[in-house]
């Protein structure tokens, strides 16, 4: 997973949760830190927004597959690798 | 029957965001008057909370909730303190909450369908439905303050707030509830709500002058104010202090027209609280009005005084010309005022008189609080769509 997709993600949950960001890292738990069911929905929302992409998820399930910073940042890292794949091989898409 | 009493007030308004601050704005007699934040270039005016610090204190997370639902947390914690209610001394589940709000959520379907119609967003913020469900703002106050009793919104417009303290108290009474936290909020100053306000033609360019000659409207306001009412017996079990006395309650339609009042349905609520209350129109010494500043609300709502009260018309003062209208919140917020009232033997004034309207021959306490001797008041609300609502406070 590339570091500045962690660094970014790290920024909005220390924002959500008031923490520092030096006391996040790709292994730490969201559960752990703080994020509840809100915070979870507004932290995919604000993800969303930035990097353009869709988390396809299912509120009863994404919970489950989600759990550290880490995990998220991968997620990210595979969505906009896959947008930009996509783009690539349908020029009208990407335009 | 048990009786309630009132054991707790909180108040988030224009001119004060707690109780003292709120009762030596209302007693000052400075007006709040504001171009909207949401519309910074209009000419409209508006009674804006400018100084949210209180929502740094707020019992849970601030950005879940729509605005209205952030002040009725607020005054609820404050009514909820005063109070004294804890688990060690009240069984929560016992525990109801009310809140009156005209509309819901406002802000947040302003802000959300702003994004979807003018940003082009595909989607709105996933809150947005909790955010601006009626009774979201009942459910925020359950949950910041661990409420287990039964739990919803009331909406009638104008006279949500009033509506709600007296359904409250009558759950009480009924033996439903021990204790209830009950009142009104109301967050409508965004840009959609405000201009269509404007559109029926009734914002007062300035400031809001209720009773008074050269009145020309309401002044939109927000805010929320609550009271904590128990049965008396729970009251005298756990040592509260008690405020005052909910003595009676009565709420009606018209059954006749959308925005006309009528003086009949104003009367016939002053009359059947005072009756519930077991008091006469002598025993009154102070109403606390409706009073808008409209042309219409305002001669009706003097018509229905003195036909109630006959040759012994208390001094009645309208506080909406220095907090503005606050909708569903209104009746909440008027309802901690009239307690305090009697509590501090002092009327709060009817703020921005120019001088006396025919139509409006009643002693409305003009410009400057006054000293008075009262055991008994009245505060009534009435509301778009014919729906008239009075309480009755005793000491």
């Amino acid at each position: 997973m590339g570091q500045p997709t962690i660094n970014r993600i790290a920024e909005f949950v220390a924002k959500q949760t008031g923490k520092d960001m030096s006391d996040i890292t790709a292994a730490t738990s969201l559960e752990d830190i703080g994020i509840d069911s809100f915070d979870f929905i507004e932290l995919v929302f604000q993800i969303e927004e930035e990097f353009g992409v869709h988390v396809d998820h299912n509120q009863n399930d994404v919970a489950a597959r989600l759990k550290s910073v880490g995990d998220i940042a991968n997620l990210i890292d595979d969505l906009v690798a896959a947008k930009a794949a996509k783009a690539a091989g349908n020029p009208n898409e990407a335009a | 029957m048990r009786d309630v009493v009132v054991t707790g007030l909180g108040v988030v308004a224009p001119c004060g965001a707690d109780v003292p601050s709120f009762w030596m704005g209302l007693t000052s007699g400075i007006a709040v008057s504001l171009a909207p934040t949401s519309i910074p270039d209009s000419k409209l005016r508006v009674a804006e909370i400018v100084d949210l610090q209180f929502l740094e204190t707020l019992p849970v997370k601030a950005a879940a909730l729509d605005r209205s639902a952030q002040f009725a947390v607020t005054a609820s914690g404050e009514a909820l303190t005063m109070a004294g209610i804890d688990a060690e001394n009240t069984d929560l589940s016992r525990v109801a909450v009310i809140m009156g709000n005209g509309g819901a959520g406002l802000n947040t379907l302003d802000e959300q369908f702003h994004r979807l119609y003018h940003d082009g967003l595909p989607r709105t913020h996933p809150m947005t439905v909790s955010k601006s469900m009626s009774s979201s703002s009942a459910s925020w106050v359950s949950i910041a303050h661990g409420l287990k009793g039964p739990t919803f919104v009331i909406a009638s417009a104008c006279a949500s707030g009033t509506h709600a303290i007296g359904i409250g108290a009558e759950l009480i009474k009924s033996g439903m509830a021990d204790v209830a936290v009950v009142g009104g909020t109301e967050a409508p100053l965004n840009r959609g709500t405000v201009l269509a306000w404007e559109s029926m033609r009734i914002l007062a360019p300035d400031v809001c002058r209720p009773f008074s000659k050269g009145r020309l409207g309401l002044l939109l306001g927000e805010g929320a104010g609550v009271v904590v009412i128990e049965s008396e017996e729970h009251a005298r079990a756990r040592n509260a202090a008690v405020l005052a006395r909910l003595a009676g309650f009565s709420c009606s339609a018209d059954a006749a027209d959308m925005f006309n009042p009528s003086e009949e349905g104003m009367a016939l609520v002053m009359n059947q609280s005072l009756r519930a209350a077991g008091l006469s129109g002598d025993d009154v010494g102070y109403i606390n009005a409706h009073g808008t500043g409209t042309l219409a609300n305002d001669k009706a709502e003097t018509q229905a005084i003195k036909a109630v009260f006959g040759a012994s018309v208390p001094p009645v003062s309208s506080i909406k010309s220095v907090t503005g209208h606050g909708l569903g919140a209104a009746g909440g917020i008027e309802a901690v005022a009239t307690v305090l009232a009697l509590l501090k033997q002092e009327l709060p004034p009817t703020a921005n008189f120019l001088e006396a309207d025919p139509d409006c021959d009643l002693d409305c306490v003009p410009n400057a609080s006054r000293r008075a001797r009262l055991s008994a008041a009245l505060s009534n609300s009435f509301a778009f769509g014919g729906l008239n609502a009075s309480l009755v406070f005793t000491s």
